[in-house]
């Protein structure tokens, strides 16, 4: 390799680090536009699929907020009951409250969103346009690729949502064990921790069930095109 | 010979201190070109990161002691309502146009039930923010009564707005409590005002992972623990500029690095190739040398053939002078032949060293007429059997600085030269003229045949080292001449080419003649 063709290389490297460095601002634009797009429904999304996306949003805010809450009041619980204790307790009750069939519901609930989306992945526009994932990120939106991006957003957002509300699911589920201990150990009333259970069982876990339709809504089967 | 052992430092200073100490310079000066701005970026990062870090603080112990008072007020009041119920209307009132952070004001039953609202009328979205999600509602009330505090908080997400409620219950016999939903970006509005270290704040779900960022700070407190998080962000320009800065650092960094390396690696080929050139230099003069001795050495073995067959002839001269016992024959005469030829034929040995070893030649004012007279018996031996006449003319003696045995091999040469270009021609009357001519203190020595002369294309290489067009020609006998006559001040040229034949000017410059030699 002569003098000539490393200065050719070198220039090569540079211009491809200068446009990783564009693209990476970009692509953090785009993250953003992504996010946004969860929240301010498309110009040409479909009725069913506006509806869909709703009843999604219309879980997430209050599952976030109610994890939250239940995170936040289980320490400052357990911080009073362990006031002026000099060892933490380690006795430990064999939680009856979540039964193994709920949990089962939620790991089929996970498994279902997965394949949902999985299954979208692989028809959608994100498979069948998977060469433009290396158009950089500047021209992302121009052209025959549009689809693509509109598909990987959409499928982002979705993941994204599922993913979330999986996990803060599975917090909560863990979360009422835990109050129940609490609970057995005498640091709160006798019922809270069912209390808080009869909470999540009339009104987010339903809606949480009801999820994976909603998916299968906001996440068609694509047409050909 | 100060000024010697001052050259010979200075050269050994420049030599083995200067040029590497030049280098390590070099080095030097591209790693603090590159870790410099490094250094001082991290330093102006870490002043700035721990300014913020120190407004962050300031302002979330502020924020924790304001909660804090109005959540204590919202408890007092709360509590002295007897009939909640009915003083609704009063305290959200009073609460909302006290407290301009006050969303709204609900009032919840022991099950989360909504009873009574009342939202910001200023606020389009107000309704929004009375809190309607039965299950935070429900989750907020058990730990309100649960926990016996002034207030459980809740952070909610309304309308991409983060605000929190604050569950507080009541001191009636029928338990209910009020939710006062506070706006959280009348928190943290004051810090975009301005101030010394201008910032940003916002509240955040919680997140226990609370490494700072780049301009950013995260803060969680006791008081809200599980529930949210303070995120600040700098709002101080410099964070940008070195936020931007730094990839075109980056590109500038390997900028540097690639085009120093390119230059080091240019710098070791360029090393490596004069090294390669010198030594390839070296190895092709000596194979010059080589190849000139070997073809001298056709020439020398046939110069040294000549005197050689002499002696062998002077000496089968002598063998029969003895054998036959002629008293008439000096054998004295042929020894001293035989010892002229041998003389002769060393002097050609040396002669042609001298020629493949570059030294001082021997040089002596010749009379170059006598020296050509000398020599025309020879030539005309050598022409002889060509049937070729030979004419030799000179004017006077004339004296010019050279080496005699050298100045006969050039005649030879060119004489032989013309023998070789009249053979190919058949004309009857082949003729070799040597004139000789003074002009300015100059002799002038012609050397023509009246041969078929040289191909046009031809005649400007004539002098040309291994330029020939005979079959068995070597090519380097008119450029050994030229050579030879240079090195006497001379030179050497084509006078004239042309069908009638051709004619060799040897020019030489005279030395002034002693008195006593100027012919009378």
């Amino acid at each position: 390799m002569n003098f000539v063709s490393r200065h050719t290389l070198l220039w090569m490297w540079l211009v491809w680090a200068s446009g990783a460095i564009a693209s990476q601002s970009v692509g953090a634009a785009a993250t953003e536009a992504t996010a946004n797009r969860w929240r301010t429904p498309g110009a040409q999304e479909a009725g069913t699929e506006k509806a869909a996306r709703e009843k999604i949003q219309s879980l997430t805010g209050p599952s976030e907020a109610s994890t939250l809450a239940l995170r936040g009041g289980y320490i400052k619980l357990k911080r009073l009951c362990e006031f002026g204790s000099t060892t933490p307790s380690t006795a430990h009750y064999d939680p009856p409250l979540i039964s193994p069939k709920t949990r089962a519901e939620l790991t089929r609930l996970t498994r279902t969103l997965e394949q949902v989306t999985d299954a979208y992945r692989q028809k959608s526009r994100v498979t069948t346009q998977a060469g433009c994932q290396f158009l950089p990120a500047l021209l992302s939106y121009s052209g025959a690729c549009q689809g693509y991006f509109d598909d990987s957003a959409r499928l982002k957002a979705a993941s994204e949502a599922a993913q979330q509300l999986a996990a803060q699911a599975q917090e909560r589920l863990d979360l009422y064990d835990r109050y129940l201990e609490l609970e057995h150990r005498g640091c709160t009333r006798d019922g809270f921790a069912r209390r808080l259970w009869a909470s999540e069982e009339s009104n987010l876990w339903p809606l949480l069930l009801e999820v994976p339709a909603a998916f299968k809504v906001y996440l068609p089967t694509p047409r050909a095109d | 010979m100060i000024y010697k052992h001052w050259t010979r430092l200075s050269r050994a200073f420049l030599g083995r201190v200067w040029r590497p100490g030049a280098y390590w310079l070099a080095l030097l000066g591209i790693f603090l070109l590159i870790a410099s701005p490094y250094f001082v970026e991290k330093y102006v990062v870490t002043t700035l990161q721990s300014e913020l870090q120190k407004s962050a603080v300031q302002f979330a112990d502020e924020l924790a002691t304001r909660l804090e008072t109005e959540k204590k007020g919202f408890y007092r009041a709360a509590m002295a309502a007897n009939d909640p119920q009915q003083q609704f209307k009063a305290l959200s009132k009073a609460w909302l146009s006290g407290t301009p952070n006050v969303l709204a004001v609900t009032l919840l039953d022991s099950k989360g039930t909504v009873i009574q609202s009342a939202p910001r009328s200023d606020r389009d979205s107000g309704a929004e923010y009375i809190a309607a999600w039965e299950a935070l509602n429900q989750i907020g009330v058990a730990h309100a009564f649960e926990l016996q505090e002034p207030a459980f908080s809740a952070l909610q997400q309304v309308q991409n707005e983060s605000v929190v409620n604050l569950f507080i219950p009541t001191g009636a016999a029928n338990p209910v409590l009020f939710v006062v939903t506070l706006d959280t970006q009348q928190w943290t509005s004051r810090l975009a005002d301005g101030g010394e270290h201008p910032l940003s704040a916002e509240i955040i779900p919680f997140r226990a992972d609370l490494a700072s960022d780049y301009g950013r700070y995260y803060i969680n407190s006791t008081a809200w623990e599980g529930l949210w998080t303070l995120k600040f962000q700098s709002k101080n320009p410099l964070f940008e500029l070195l936020q931007t800065l730094r990839p075109v650092f980056f590109v500038l960094t390997w900028l540097i690095v690639g085009l120093f390396f390119l230059y080091w690696r240019n710098f070791r080929l360029r090393q490596k190739a004069e090294l390669e050139l010198q030594s390839k230099s070296q190895l092709l003069e000596k194979q010059n040398r080589l190849s000139l001795l070997g073809e001298m050495s056709a020439q020398l073995a046939h110069e040294i053939n000549q005197p050689l067959a002499t002696i062998a002839n002077y000496a089968v001269a002598g063998t029969l002078q003895l054998q036959n016992d002629d008293p008439d024959g000096s054998i004295a005469s042929l020894f001293q032949e035989i010892l002229e030829q041998s003389q002769r034929a060393a002097q050609v040995l040396v002669a042609v060293r001298a020629i493949l070893q570059p030294s001082p030649m021997e040089l002596s004012d010749i009379d170059v007429d006598g020296l050509i007279h000398k020599l025309e018996p020879a030539l005309r031996f050598l022409c002889a059997p060509y049937k070729i006449s030979l004419e030799v003319s000179t004017t006077k003696s004339s004296s010019v600085r050279l080496n005699p045995i050298l100045f006969e091999q050039v005649i030879f040469n060119l004489v032989k030269n013309s023998i070789q270009a009249l053979t190919e021609s058949d004309r009857p009357d082949k003729r070799i003229t040597i004139s000789c001519a003074e002009n300015a203190q100059r002799l002038t020595i012609d050397v023509a045949d009246n041969g078929p002369g040289i191909a046009a294309d031809h005649a400007p290489q004539v002098f040309e080292s291994f330029f020939t067009t005979k079959a068995e020609g070597l090519g380097i006998g008119l450029s050994l001449c030229r050579s030879v006559i240079e090195r006497f001040n001379g030179r050497l040229t084509l006078k004239s080419n042309s069908h009638r034949g051709v004619c060799f000017l040897i020019d030489l410059p005279m030395t002034p003649m002693k008195p006593e030699e100027i012919p009378s």
